[in-house]
């Protein structure tokens, strides 16, 4: 009874230090997906934290709305499963893949580390509904106050460099907020890279979106990815009558050019007839009324924290093409480490900088089992998918023929784009099947006269596909 | 080609010259030499060298009181680590100059009044160096070892934080961990099942947080205190008056250096987080906010100078300062703490046991703490209450005299410094003006032995201003010596009206300990209880 008492007095007085001194363990810049999930895990682990946030209105954003199974998995794990309840939400029961026209299925497999024969499942919504319903959670998690406040730098320690809070503005008045440990998640435009990072984002297309309505899908319940001449296109259903349009366009590309009538000339001229027939009125009535909305699509390979005082992540640490619909996967799955990695169990004390330090290099290292697989993956698949070259044309036919094969062929490569594979060397395998299949396709198609430009020409495929592999590979090699 | 081959022959006899001169040069020299091994060099070296260290010393001394010989380097080395009152009781009573030597270190110790003022206010041939250690723990960039003018400017910018206007803004913070940790000690007398235990550490512990408080506030975590506080025992035990003149692992001045390197950082992170609370607006609530809010102030107050902006005299900075580092202002506050700590824990552990033992004085001090209450014991202090604690004041600066927290100040000589007629301190040595004598002195404090309050109040104790050495005098004078009173005063007022408590008297109550400052050596067994 009196260790209940002490306890709630410690909490109390741990309130009274957020609210009075705006001090904490821990200080996380960013009510988003990351910085919720972190704040509500650390929340209920008794930590002290305090949670940073420019605007806590509904924000209306056209990324963070497809969730893959793995990631439901995460947020399960994390107890805030509830937070896709009563938003409207779509199930996402796998891909449809359409290559010139043609179709292919491709199911979500069962979670094989759930034992259980049901398909798995993911979710896709409006981001904003469920970044409230996280935000929502966050207010409920004990230990946690949040703040609506801008970040503008971070204090740091002059003699050693530690960081030990954020300045901020609070209503036009300069603010300030102190923590043993300060998380940086304020997305893909962080302001915090520059000096804690070695890596800074590298933008080579952007994802241009529209909301269509009703529109009527191939195959309902299901991704839709419609590969042609043309950059990748994304089609999911978000709510029961919205449908979300992401179309790449890379950057200086001819179509989409001022001459050709910009971004919409190219999606009125170009895109509309390669999409199935059935979506074409729905996409051309959402250009008519829709106003066009952009994101840059960002690669950021993941580097080690190595400030003291400091944990960048989210996307503010680690972003791959949003292609695969990864980055919340990612950032739960990250959260669900975190929460392990930093628990009282490990970490007794926040003020133990060293030993934090010691637990970040683990976390980046056993970081890769989830997000290497969705990084590498996201990034390869791209280059397949927005294929510009022969080689690449080879890859991508091979790769389509690839998942026709069905079983194996598709679950394997769709688990761990759905995050339920926790094993690079398993897409290690499969990218070089795929590689091996286009250049047998390759082979057997061609005319025995031509026989010896393919075999040639396969030797080029094989190179171009170690070229789009291995540097994404090395990439997150780095420490 | 040609040429070099017949350069070798051209100085066939100059050769064998060379060699016959080799051979036959076989002198007295030679003959010592060839007697000679490498142990017997070593062992006349040895014998050099302890003859070198013992004249140096008989040199050194010259007609003041001290050993005849020194043990050979070390000297009293093994006794300093362990000191004794008794032993520097007997050392100033051998003589007003007197000295010992301890490895490299010549030190003079200067026992009465005369003599330790003469080294106090001779700041053209000594500076102050705290202990042997104080350099590697507070840096020697530290502000308390530097001299002449550009000590006294640095002091003039902290002289701001320690007015009686200033004194008062940290009260309530202090007031705050009072509360803190008399509920600590009456929950520790309870646990312990109402038996009296040694409260020394305790004192320590909560001295080291008021002092975090008033110096840092809120800026350092609870956490952090309380690990301060903890350390800061290994920093005071490395404190001996001279060390083994290298840190070796694992002894006391390695682990000492390694808690002072943790309060430097602590405080540093306290001093940016300062820095952008004031920058912000925030309200000075501690030494550090005040210190940082004049930096802000006269920052901007250089900046309209340097645009040529007329600002009105009544806006310009009662001291134009610069902008100090994060690591500046920890160097300074870790002074502010290492000055404090010891002290004002000696002083409250005193108090407490010099109270429990004289509860008519105990009681007096109560009957004035609620009459500048009105009668309400929960009432918070403040400036005005404790202007108007005349007896409290009284027994405050009598426990001061009585047992003087800081027995001596070491100063090392910068030049040779000819501190009487006939004697003078050569360069380099230890000069260390004692306290303790000035303040036990039969003529000026009659009974010197004896705690009497009131010799402050009807007796003539005030006025014995040159014998009151208890802060030091001259340029380096405690900076903070209002604060620590003031600050005495409010806890064993507001102990007084709070708690009662029991002292359990020992024999070695009374026999004192020197740890940096003196305490009894039973660490002070007592029992504390809330009020009814």
């Amino acid at each position: 009874m009196r260790e209940v008492s002490a306890q709630v007095s410690a909490e109390k007085s741990k309130a009274e230090r957020r609210h009075l001194h705006h001090e904490a363990d821990v200080v996380i810049i960013g009510g988003g997906v990351v910085g919720c999930a972190i704040a509500v895990a650390l929340g209920r682990q008794g930590r002290s934290v305090i949670l940073l946030e420019r605007s806590l209105k509904e924000p209306d954003r056209i990324v963070g709305e497809l969730l893959q199974p793995g990631g439901c998995e995460a947020l399960r794990k994390l107890g805030m499963e509830d937070c896709l309840e009563g938003i409207d939400a779509a199930t996402v029961k796998g891909y449809q893949v359409i290559y010139h026209g043609a179709g292919v299925h491709i199911p979500y497999p069962p979670n094989a580390e759930q034992n259980t024969k049901e398909n798995a499942e993911g979710r896709a919504f409006h981001h904003g509904r469920f970044i409230q319903k996280l935000r929502e959670a966050v207010k409920r998690t004990p230990n946690v106050t949040i703040f609506e406040t801008t970040a503008t730098d971070l204090v740091r320690n002059g003699w050693t460099g530690q960081v030990l809070g954020v300045e901020a503005q609070t209503q036009g008045q300069k603010d300030y907020y102190f923590g043993h440990l300060t998380v940086v998640a304020d997305g893909y435009a962080s302001k915090f890279r520059k000096g804690n990072l070695q890596n800074q984002p590298i933008v080579k297309s952007k994802f241009f979106a529209l909301e269509l309505i009703d529109a009527d899908m191939p195959n309902p319940g299901h991704g839709h990815v419609v590969i042609s001449d043309n950059p990748p296109v994304l089609l999911y259903q978000i709510g029961s009558h919205e449908t979300r349009a992401l179309i790449d366009i890379p950057e200086n590309l001819p179509s989409a050019s001022v001459k050709n009538g910009g971004v919409k000339g190219h999606l009125r001229n170009v895109v509309i007839h390669d999409l199935p027939k059935s979506v074409q009125p729905s996409f051309e009535k959402a250009l008519d009324n829709g106003s066009l909305r952009s994101m840059p699509n960002s690669f950021l390979p993941p580097t080690t924290n190595k400030v003291p005082g400091l944990l960048i992540v989210g996307d503010a640490l680690n972003m791959r093409h949003p292609l695969t619909g990864g980055g919340m996967t990612v950032a739960f799955n990250d959260a669900v480490l975190l929460a392990e990695l930093l628990s009282p169990e490990n970490v007794p004390h926040f003020g133990d900088t060293g030993l934090i330090l010691k637990q970040l290099s683990t976390f980046h290292w056993r970081r890769k089992h989830t997000s290497s697989v969705i990084n590498i993956l996201a990034m390869a698949l791209y280059a397949l998918f927005a294929a510009n070259d022969p080689q690449l044309k080879v890859l991508q036919l091979g790769c389509f023929r690839y998942f026709c094969r069905g079983g194996p062929y598709v679950d394997e490569p769709v688990g761990l784009l759905a995050g339920i594979i926790h094993h690079p060397l398993i897409l290690f395998y499969h990218f070089f099947a795929v590689a091996f299949y286009s250049i047998w396709i390759l082979l057997s198609n061609s005319k025995a006269s031509h026989l010896p430009i393919a075999i040639l020409q396969s030797f080029a495929v094989f190179y171009k596909a170690c070229v789009v592999i291995f540097p994404f590979i090395f990439a997150e090699l780095r420490r | 080609m040609a040429a070099a081959v017949d350069a070798s022959f051209t100085s066939p006899a100059a050769n064998a010259d060379m060699g016959s001169s080799v051979t036959n040069s076989s002198g007295i020299v030679g003959t010592i030499l060839e007697g000679m091994n490498g142990w017997t060099i070593a062992i006349t070296l040895f014998a050099m060298l302890v003859i070198y260290d013992q004249l140096k010393y008989i040199y050194n001394k010259g007609t003041i009181a001290g050993p005849s010989f020194k043990i050979p380097f070390m000297g009293p080395f093994l006794q300093s680590v362990n000191p004794k009152m008794e032993e520097y009781i007997a050392k100033w009573n051998s003589g007003a100059l007197s000295c010992v030597s301890v490895f490299h270190k010549f030190v003079v110790i200067a026992s009465t009044r005369d003599m330790a003022r003469k080294v106090f206010n001779s700041p053209s041939f000594v500076k102050p160096c705290v202990v042997d250690i104080a350099h590697k723990l507070l840096r020697p960039t530290n502000w308390v070892f530097m001299d002449g003018k550009a000590h006294v400017e640095y002091r003039k910018g902290l002289n701001g934080l320690f007015t009686r206007k200033a004194l008062e803004l940290y009260l309530p913070g202090q007031e705050e961990v009072y509360d803190q940790y008399f509920a600590r000690f009456v929950e520790l007398s309870r646990e312990n099942a109402g038996k009296p235990a040694p409260f020394m550490a305790e004192f320590r512990e909560a001295m080291c947080a008021v002092s975090c408080r008033t110096f840092v506030g809120h800026y350092m975590p609870d956490e952090a205190i309380k690990k301060v506080a903890d350390d800061y025992y290994m920093i005071t035990a490395a404190l001996e008056l001279v060390n083994f003149p290298v840190i070796l692992p694992f002894t006391k001045p390695w682990y000492g250096k390694k808690a002072a390197d943790m309060v430097l950082d602590e405080f540093a992170k306290c001093a940016a987080k300062s820095k952008v609370r004031m920058a912000a607006g925030g309200d000075v609530t501690c030494i550090l906010d005040g210190w940082v809010k004049s930096m802000i102030e006269s920052k901007i107050y250089r900046e309209k100078v340097e645009k040529g902006i007329e600002v009105p005299s009544e806006e310009k900075p009662s001291m134009v300062l610069r902008d100090f580092t994060d690591f500046e202002i920890s160097q300074t506050l870790f002074t502010f703490l290492f000055a404090s700590q010891d002290a004002t824990s000696s002083a409250c552990t005193w108090l407490f046991q010099v109270m429990a033992d004289r509860p008519e004085v105990l009681d007096k001090v109560r009957e004035e703490n609620l009459a500048v209450r009105n009668g309400d014991r929960s009432k918070r202090f403040d400036m005005d209450m404790l202007d108007r604690m005349a007896y409290t004041r009284a027994v405050v600066k009598e426990i001061l005299r009585y047992r003087p927290p800081v027995i001596m100040v070491p100063y090392i000589a910068k030049q040779d410094f000819p501190v009487t007629e006939n004697y003078t301190v050569p360069k380099g040595s230890m000069v260390i003006p004692s306290v303790y004598p000035a303040l036990h002195d039969p003529e000026v404090y009659p009974e010197p032995d004896t705690f009497d309050p009131e010799r402050w109040i009807t007796g003539d104790a005030e006025k014995q201003a040159k014998n009151w050495l208890v802060f030091g005098t001259g340029p380096h004078y405690c900076l903070g010596q209002t604060y620590a009173q003031l600050n005495l005063m409010a806890m064993i007022g507001k102990a007084s009206i709070e708690l009662d408590w029991q002292h359990q008297i020992t024999p070695l109550s009374e026999k004192i300990k020197v740890f940096a400052t003196i305490f009894p050596q039973d660490d002070c067994p007592l029992v504390f209880s809330k009020r009814p």
